[in-house]
């Protein structure tokens, strides 16, 4: 129903906004959001592949990337939280003690 | 074949335009006569301390995530109970062993007392 | 793809149309108010919005399941638990003061993603897409339910080692944050 090409085109442009914002910003909650934007786009692109392929392939990488993000979303926050708790900043930017 | 969803979307469409019609309707026609004592947090009673915009305990977070990586796992029994009849025996016993290994997560976060609410 | 429809059916075909480009719509505004929203709750809002787009865009692509798996996993449980870490870790109010972004960060950031969205498209595009030699071509869950459990089952199983090594250490790291909160008497 949808060309194959507007799918990969749709999903190259949210993978370029999750990677701007990977790039500009500093909060971490919200460059871990980036990072879930950029992978959406890598799962749209699978999906359009085996909605082309007629196969089940793509569908199960999807599957995988998704308890990735839901396993990294869990241990990425809670390492937020706890670098929120011990050093009051959630920027990437002040949190540099192990820069030489 | 994608034309069968459009009444779906248009029961979604109603019920979000029929709840946003009533928020907009009543803060349209309702009288408002705002005093000091019906801007408070409660009518009676102490008024609240602390700011409400302070850190939450952590013990919320940590009920959000038992729930995520539960609910990952959950979503894995949908295509292995479609499938239950072809896949047999193997099938059955493979979801045992998925199941029984995030059962040890379960168990370990029981022991550390995450799901206790003092 | 000609099919003739009766004219009713042209009309929900049009309908359809409409929503499938107020999902793309959808997902390039969420996404767009993820990046740069400067308050993180609207961040999170746009983030939301752009996981529901893309869950609609799978129902045109149709595949039901994976849109009901973005909506459960994505929007019903990262999201939360994105809220719930906002909650938890709330910026000083001073933090606003500072600049947000810059227009030249902005625009070389934009130059490296397009330059690399460009170098994977052209790839992906060039690339002759043939279809597999064997297709049953049934409801997509049974695929997945067959292939997940017969061709990827090691694959399957490590998955649980994933989710069980995640959930061991989150509870590790946020709750030793708890402990050294209630020594120093500052818990809530």
């Amino acid at each position: 129903m949808i060309p194959f090409e507007y799918s990969l085109l749709l999903s190259a442009i949210l993978f370029a906004i999750g990677c701007v914002g990977v790039l500009v910003r500093r909060n971490v909650i919200v460059l871990l959001m980036c990072i879930e934007l950029m992978l959406n786009g890598v799962n749209l692109s699978f999906v359009a592949i085996a909605d082309k392929l007629d196969s089940a392939e793509g569908l199960i990488y999807v599957f995988f990337v998704m308890t990735v993000a839901a396993a990294e979303a869990a241990v990425g926050l809670a390492i937020v939280v706890n670098l929120f708790r011990h050093r009051d900043s959630v920027y990437a930017d002040e949190i540099n003690l192990l820069k030489g | 074949m994608l034309q069968n969803f459009v009444p779906v979307l248009i029961l979604f469409l109603f019920a979000a335009a029929f709840g946003l019609g009533v928020l907009l309707i009543s803060s349209l026609l309702g009288p408002k006569r705002p005093t000091a004592a019906k801007q408070a947090t409660y009518e009676c009673g102490m008024d609240v301390q602390p700011d409400a915009r302070r850190p939450l305990d952590v013990k919320y977070y940590l009920i959000a995530m038992a729930f995520l990586i539960f609910d990952v796992e959950v979503i894995f029994l949908y295509p292995w109970a479609v499938q239950f009849k072809s896949l047999g025996l193997f099938g059955f016993i493979e979801m045992l062993v998925f199941l029984f290994i995030l059962l040890v997560g379960y168990a370990y976060i029981w022991k550390k007392g995450v799901l206790e609410w003092e | 793809m000609d099919f003739t429809f009766a004219t009713e059916q042209k009309f929900l075909v049009l309908i359809a149309d409409i929503a499938f480009v107020g999902f793309i719509v959808a997902t390039l505004f969420g996404g767009i108010v993820a990046v740069g929203a400067r308050q993180l709750i609207h961040a999170v809002l746009g983030l939301i919005m752009s996981l529901m787009g893309v869950a609609g865009l799978y129902v045109y692509l149709g595949n039901h399941f994976i849109a009901a798996m973005q909506i459960l996993i994505y929007v019903g449980a990262v999201s939360i638990s994105m809220v719930f870490a906002v909650m938890l870790a709330r910026p000083p109010e001073d933090a606003k003061a500072k600049p947000l972004m810059f227009a030249t960060k902005i625009g070389s950031g934009a130059v490296i993603a397009l330059f690399a969205a460009f170098v994977v498209g052209r790839a992906v595009i060039a690339h002759p897409w043939v279809k597999a030699a064997t297709v049953v071509k049934e409801g997509t869950i049974r695929q997945i339910g067959e292939n997940l459990l017969t061709t990827n089952v090691f694959v399957f199983e490590l998955i649980s080692l994933v989710l069980l090594v995640a959930i061991t250490g989150s509870v590790i790291i946020a709750k030793r944050g708890r402990d050294n909160t209630d020594q120093q008497g500052g818990g809530v």
